[in-house]
């Protein structure tokens, strides 16, 4: 295979796996938007959305359509519920306290994970196909395809929810300023619930796409959380254009490098590129200069 | 006259943890008990070290395991290739991961927010990829045997007795060590700080400055304790130092108390002994530490040492008679 294009196909690898990283990495906005911290858990929602589907539609035999859109609702569901029992008293604690908590929910979704499925990767229905299609020399699975195109048609919905639906303005609102946005009527706990669904729906959605590529493990949440969590700074933390081409830049940077330079230190590459923004670029790659200063 | 009362009854306090420390081992005469101990007061040291970070700057650690590994492998290579003498190689682990907490916390403790957490998580996962992949150096995912024990003028500490005083004897030391660091003016700086960041920036504390040291000290702790483990047990993996490590060390200071002196040490004891006691759980180990973190960070934010300190307070306000609360 020549060199031209087996860059074409690594592209086109990184640009659906990035995509997966970009949904990811929108929940990491949301939860920052409202509250101002990190959601931890976010991949572990994924990692949850994904084994709900695989449960559903392997299980339970649902039909696969049905057991995906299940899947999603469900994991959504399941972020209200961990929003009302754990991270709502914990609102007005110090961040840290909130933080930490973030992190234990994704440790008791993986390990609940684990007790159920064990720690083998499964195999996930494959509904994406398994074709591939010609061009020239370059053979595209058709998977990459709809996974790039499943991500499109998400974050065009999200961004039409957020600008013309009187919810998705009233969560804006919210997370512009609680206090402000409660003494106008709104409901801000309920937007706080609303928040955790959509975070915890945008994980399960990139992992019930993920999984017919890269099966479904529970130290997914783990692995492709980071990834998306390097994607979410680089986008600057508060918008989702800059987390999707913050996610495209990291699945193809690092396919890239998983190909041209080392496959054993690829998972390393997020990081990498993530301590190098922070220290260049606080403010991601379309912030100003770095002012996320102290005063 | 109230703070030499207060004094002198932390005082007898203090005599009698250390007298019922010392007398542990002839009390208890149960071996794998004794080993218990000797790793939680190894983990205590750990969390000791985190919590110089977390409760006295409010920045999170979650990679903190990865320090403890990293001080574990160079104290243990030290003694293995170089032929370094246990105790010298700890300290030498010490002063090595003080220079990489410094480094890794320059650029991102300038940061507001919580920055510092995801690159401490990364942090973690890289050396854990390094340790496994350079395995001319490390022996890869096996893991390093035939770490030479601590050895004090010819004595070998290789027996679990001997390993709980020498555990002792160093947390002693630690703890010791970070009651002068927290009431120094680092100490104090660094609560200013914690308080009111933009406040004390405007009364002249250099902010980044002081966290920086503080991060360094913290994984200095660190290594010093990944030393110790590492010539304790003769033997050490990389799967031993994996993020949750590093979220289980979180757990022992929200148990334990954020921000206080024994806190860590106590959380360390009681995340340490509670799985052994509870072995039906087995699988349910990293559960168990996810949910008790969560039940006390909403119900006893104090932790154990702050439940201890409110109900001294309840209690000592009763006896009182009232008319010295003001002072308080």
């Amino acid at each position: 295979m020549s060199l031209s294009s087996l860059l074409v196909q690594v592209l086109i690898q990184g640009l659906a796996v990035g995509s997966v990283y970009a949904l990811i990495a929108l929940g990491y906005v949301m939860i920052f938007k409202a509250v101002g911290v990190f959601n931890f858990a976010q991949g572990d929602f994924m990692m949850s959305g994904c084994f709900i589907g695989l449960w559903l539609i392997v299980y339970l035999r649902l039909p696969i359509a049905l057991g995906l859109i299940l899947a999603v609702l469900l994991t959504s569901l399941l972020g209200i519920l961990v929003e009302a029992v754990v991270f709502h008293p914990l609102l007005e604690s110090p961040s840290r306290s909130y933080l930490i908590s973030t992190v234990a929910v994704g440790i008791i979704l993986r390990e609940i994970g684990r007790l159920i499925f064990g720690a083998d990767p499964l195999s996930f229905p494959n509904y994406l196909g398994d074709k591939v299609i010609k061009l020239g020399s370059v053979g595209i699975p058709v998977q990459y395809i709809w996974i790039s195109l499943a991500a499109v048609a998400v974050v065009s919905l999200l961004l039409w929810f957020f600008k013309k639906t009187k919810m998705g303005k009233a969560m804006r609102a919210v997370s512009e300023d609680r206090e402000t946005a409660r003494l106008m009527g709104i409901d801000t706990n309920l937007n706080m619930k609303l928040t955790y669904a959509l975070s915890s729906a945008m994980g399960a959605i990139a992992g019930v796409l993920i999984a017919p590529v890269f099966f479904a493990f529970t130290e997914m949440g783990r692995s492709f959380g980071q990834k998306a969590f390097s994607s979410f700074v680089l986008g600057g933390t508060d918008s989702i254009p800059g987390a999707v081409v913050g996610g495209l830049l990291i699945g193809v940077v690092e396919n890239l490098a998983g190909v041209f330079i080392s496959t054993k230190y690829k998972d390393a590459i997020s990081f990498i590129i993530l301590i190098v923004v922070l220290i260049c670029k606080p403010r991601g790659l379309f912030g100003g200069r770095g002012e996320r200063r102290a005063a | 006259m109230r703070g030499v009362r207060h004094k002198s009854k932390s005082a007898w306090l203090i005599a009698g943890v250390a007298a019922a420390a010392l007398l542990l081992p002839i009390i208890a005469r149960n071996e794998y008990f004794i080993h218990l101990m000797v790793m939680a007061l190894v983990y205590g040291i750990v969390a000791m070290g985190l919590n110089i970070l977390t409760g006295y700057t409010g920045k999170l650690s979650l990679g903190h395991a990865g320090f403890f590994g990293l001080g574990a492998y160079v104290s243990a290579l030290l003694s293995i290739k170089l032929g370094v003498p246990a105790l010298v190689s700890i300290v030498i682990a010490g002063v090595v991961l003080f220079f990489m907490g410094v480094l890794l916390g320059l650029p991102t403790l300038r940061l507001e927010g919580h920055y510092l957490s995801i690159v401490t998580i990364g942090f973690n996962e890289v050396i854990i990829l390094v340790l496994i992949n350079m395995r001319s150096l490390t022996r890869g995912p096996g893991g390093l045997r035939g770490i030479p024990p601590i050895s004090i003028g010819g004595f070998e500490l290789v027996s679990d007795v001997s390993q709980y005083y020498f555990a002792v004897i160093l947390v002693a030391i630690l703890l010791w060590l970070k009651s002068k660091l927290v009431k120094s003016h680092v100490g104090l700086a660094l609560r200013a700080v914690m308080d009111g960041e933009v406040a004390s920036e405007a009364c002249g504390v250099n902010v980044a400055y002081y966290r920086v040291f503080a991060f360094g000290i913290s994984a200095m702790y660190a290594g010093i304790g990944g030393g110790v483990l590492a010539h304790f047990l003769n033997y050490i993996s990389p799967y031993s130092f994996q993020s949750p490590e590093s979220f289980a060390l979180l757990g022992m200071l929200v148990v334990g108390g954020i921000g206080t002196l024994a806190g860590p040490i106590i959380g360390s004891i009681i995340m340490t002994l509670l799985p052994e006691y509870l072995r039906a759980f087995a699988d349910f180990r990293l559960i168990i530490n996810a949910v008790l973190t969560i039940v006390l960070l909403i119900k006893v934010p104090g932790g154990i040492v702050g439940l201890f300190k409110s109900l001294a307070g309840r209690i000592g306000r009763r006896s009182s008679d009232g008319l010295d609360t003001a002072g308080r």
